[in-house]
């Protein structure tokens, strides 16, 4: 699928400088950068909620991003984003086409961001008021692309490890695998070396495919098939399947926005979970993520405030029953003065709960969330230094509930300078 | 004794009358006969070009959901004429600027409107104490700020109809800008003397009734180095000045 996608992509670029006549051919080149530097306080207890890791040095980045309007309906698009200085990643390229005069039918191929959520339009440091990005976009959770839990128990064991994720092997215990190779163990195990656990919503989500959108006055549209998933956009479709998304945005009054977001894909990279999901006769494909999203923002005088909430499933080849969770955000930033604002972020994430029928944390609690609730605020003061930087403070509160060693202590002080050009 | 009394009193109301009158016609006459003119043109020799956008926040914009891709306005942009200003200072001290009654009044309040995602007018001169009216004309949120040493505020979002008021009580530069729309920029100079007008389409300029004296004439617009020159203005005469800018 990922083939036709790349050729239906390819089409267009070559239907565009097949047609005749693009009007006058004027051309205004955008072209702007965003630095950031944080430096985030050493944790007690690195957790998922610190997926920068325990390193307290200053993390850098250049995210530099260019626009081209070749003319009035065709244009072109680039971003790439460096992360401490060493590896340059190109998060996003490709063409947008306005077939006719209305805005109404748009065309985008290329890696693009994908449509969904109000967050990720401002995920930059320049727009983002605070530190940190909302846990439904940050926070590792206990379930990985390249591996997959054999049953409830060995997901439960693991739970908020999603920083170092390393499913135990307690041999396989599922009765439909067990059935269908006639009871002998096949499964080679898990990975032997521990790696990360996926984010709910990448917060790196470019896909690769198409999209059509559309802008009104009061209302916008988006559709999109591309690669990857929300919490796997990895390049070159490791997933063998399609990402259908879209988002549909309601603009009443000035200053309100009304959002709602669907996603359907599968999440599982699938050269390393093959031969395991082959034994059920199944393929990377066939094991979806499905999410659904509703957003609000609302802005008036100096107050600006954000919401979203997110239910999400995952399904999971092995297990009696799909991986559900919800999560929500609310955000605000209230500007005190020319140069001064504060910003505040409320969010948590609840995990669907699960049959607990080795009681792995002996708590003789037979029903479990399939990973630690957890809920994070974080407060941040904002200094305008001039019209291109920022200074940032924060602080984040975490909290990890149920654990049975006792919450971690993995509040971060994190201070940040951004310039942006 | 009655009769010398309504006299008395009839004749000191008709001295004050009699008195007042002639004073305000020679104070009319004092000024009048004290005053020139001054005239001139701008000869602006090249493209005054200005580009406040910031490259990022203009790209992050125009593919937000939220803020950016619907844009009925852009097209509706005038191409605005650049508007030199033109001021007199003393040479010797702002304070010793006699200000004649032309020039007394000058108006409390101005307003600069938000339009079609423009500033408009894009340079503002003023007079210290004079209030601006920020009014948005559009139908989107504008979010108007300034960080100028002069006067630094934040007028938060408002929406169509509505207008927020900043009072600028020292003289100076004041570069304004709007958070949302990075192309959007104004400059409001804000001026300790009473005698400054702007050029119009055609490059030229008048001020009238200016009391005689030496004065330095400046020309400034934005960001351009401001060219000034001493004049002097006789009473009765008009001084025609013109300038090559920039």
């Amino acid at each position: 699928m990922s083939k036709t996608i790349w050729t239906l992509g390819l089409a267009l670029i070559a239907m565009l400088a097949a047609v005749p006549g693009h009007g006058q051919w004027t051309s205004q080149f955008q072209f702007g950068g965003i630095y950031n530097s944080i430096y985030l306080s050493p944790q007690d207890t690195p957790t998922p909620f610190t997926p920068e890791g325990n390193d307290p040095s200053f993390i850098s980045t250049l995210t530099l991003l260019m626009n081209v309007s070749l003319d009035d309906q065709l244009s072109a698009f680039a971003t790439v984003e460096t992360l401490r200085g060493l590896s340059i990643s190109i998060y996003a390229m490709g063409i947008n086409w306005q077939p006719g005069p209305s805005p109404l039918l748009q065309l985008r191929a290329g890696k693009f961001m994908a449509p969904f959520g109000n967050f990720l339009e401002r995920r930059y440091a320049s727009t983002n008021p605070l530190i940190g990005l909302p846990i439904l976009y940050d926070y590792l959770h206990d379930l990985s692309a390249f591996d997959v839990p054999e049953n409830n128990a060995e997901l439960l064991l693991i739970r908020g490890k999603g920083l170092s994720l390393q499913y135990p092997d307690l041999g396989h215990s599922s009765a439909q695998t067990a059935q269908a190779t006639g009871g002998e163990r096949i499964l080679s195990g898990h990975l032997p070396k521990p790696g990360r656990g996926m984010r709910i919503l990448s917060r790196e989500l470019y896909l690769t495919g198409l999209e059509l959108f559309g802008w009104a006055k009061h209302w916008r549209y988006a559709v999109a098939v591309t690669n990857g998933a929300l919490s796997n956009p990895a390049d070159r479709n490791p997933n063998g399947g399609v990402n259908l998304m879209g988002r549909f945005v309601l603009l009443p009054t000035t200053g309100l926005v009304l959002g709602v977001s669907v996603a359907r894909g599968a999440y599982l990279n699938k050269s390393a979970v093959a031969e395991k999901l082959a034994a059920i006769g199944k393929k990377a494909r066939d094991v979806k993520q499905i999410s659904a999203g509703a957003d609000v923002m609302f802005s008036y005088r100096h107050l600006d405030a954000w919401a979203e909430y997110l239910w999400n499933r995952y399904q999971s080849p092995f297990l009696p029953q799909n991986l559900d969770l919800q999560g929500w955000s609310i955000e605000a930033k209230y500007k005190f003065s020319a140069r001064v604002y504060g910003a505040a972020r409320f969010n948590a994430l609840r995990f669907g709960r699960i049959a607990d029928t080795l009681d792995v944390d002996g708590d003789g609690q037979l029903m479990e969330p399939w990973d630690f609730n957890v809920s994070q605020l974080e407060v941040a003061l904002g200094l305008r230094l001039n019209r291109n930087s920022y200074l940032k403070l924060s602080h984040q509160f975490n909290r990890s509930f149920n654990v049975p060693q006792g919450d971690p202590a993995d509040d971060i002080n994190a201070f940040q300078i951004v310039v942006f050009f | 004794m009655k009769f010398y009394l309504i006299r008395s009193r009839a004749a000191r109301w008709f001295g004050v009358v009699v008195a007042t009158g002639l004073f305000s016609y020679c104070t009319v006459f004092a000024q009048v006969g004290e005053t020139g003119d001054l005239s001139g043109r701008v000869n602006i020799t090249q493209p005054i070009r200005e580009n406040s956008q910031i490259g990022s926040q203009e790209i992050i914009r125009l593919y937000s959901f939220s803020y950016g891709g619907y844009d009925a306005t852009s097209s509706n942009r005038v191409a605005e004429t650049p508007r030199v200003v033109i001021y007199l200072e003393s040479p010797k001290n702002a304070h010793g600027l006699k200000i004649s009654k032309k020039w007394k009044n000058a108006p409390k309040f101005v307003t600069i409107d938000q339009k079609n995602e423009q500033f408009i007018p894009h340079i503002l001169p003023i007079r210290v104490g004079t209030v601006v009216r920020f009014l948005n004309s559009d139908s989107v949120y504008h979010n108007v700020f300034s960080l100028s040493p002069v006067k630094s505020f934040d007028l938060g979002k408002y929406p169509r109809g509505q207008y927020r008021s900043v009072k600028f009580d020292k003289p100076g530069v004041v570069n304004v800008y709007c958070d949302i729309h990075t192309h959007m920029s104004a400059y409001i100079l804000v001026l300790d003397t009473p005698y400054f007008t702007q050029i119009d389409s055609t490059g030229h300029f008048k001020m009238e009734q200016i009391p005689a004296g030496e004065y330095r004439l400046v020309a400034w617009y934005g960001r351009w180095p401001k060219k000034s020159q001493p004049i002097k203005i006789i009473a009765g005469k008009e001084l025609k000045v013109n300038i090559t800018f920039p």
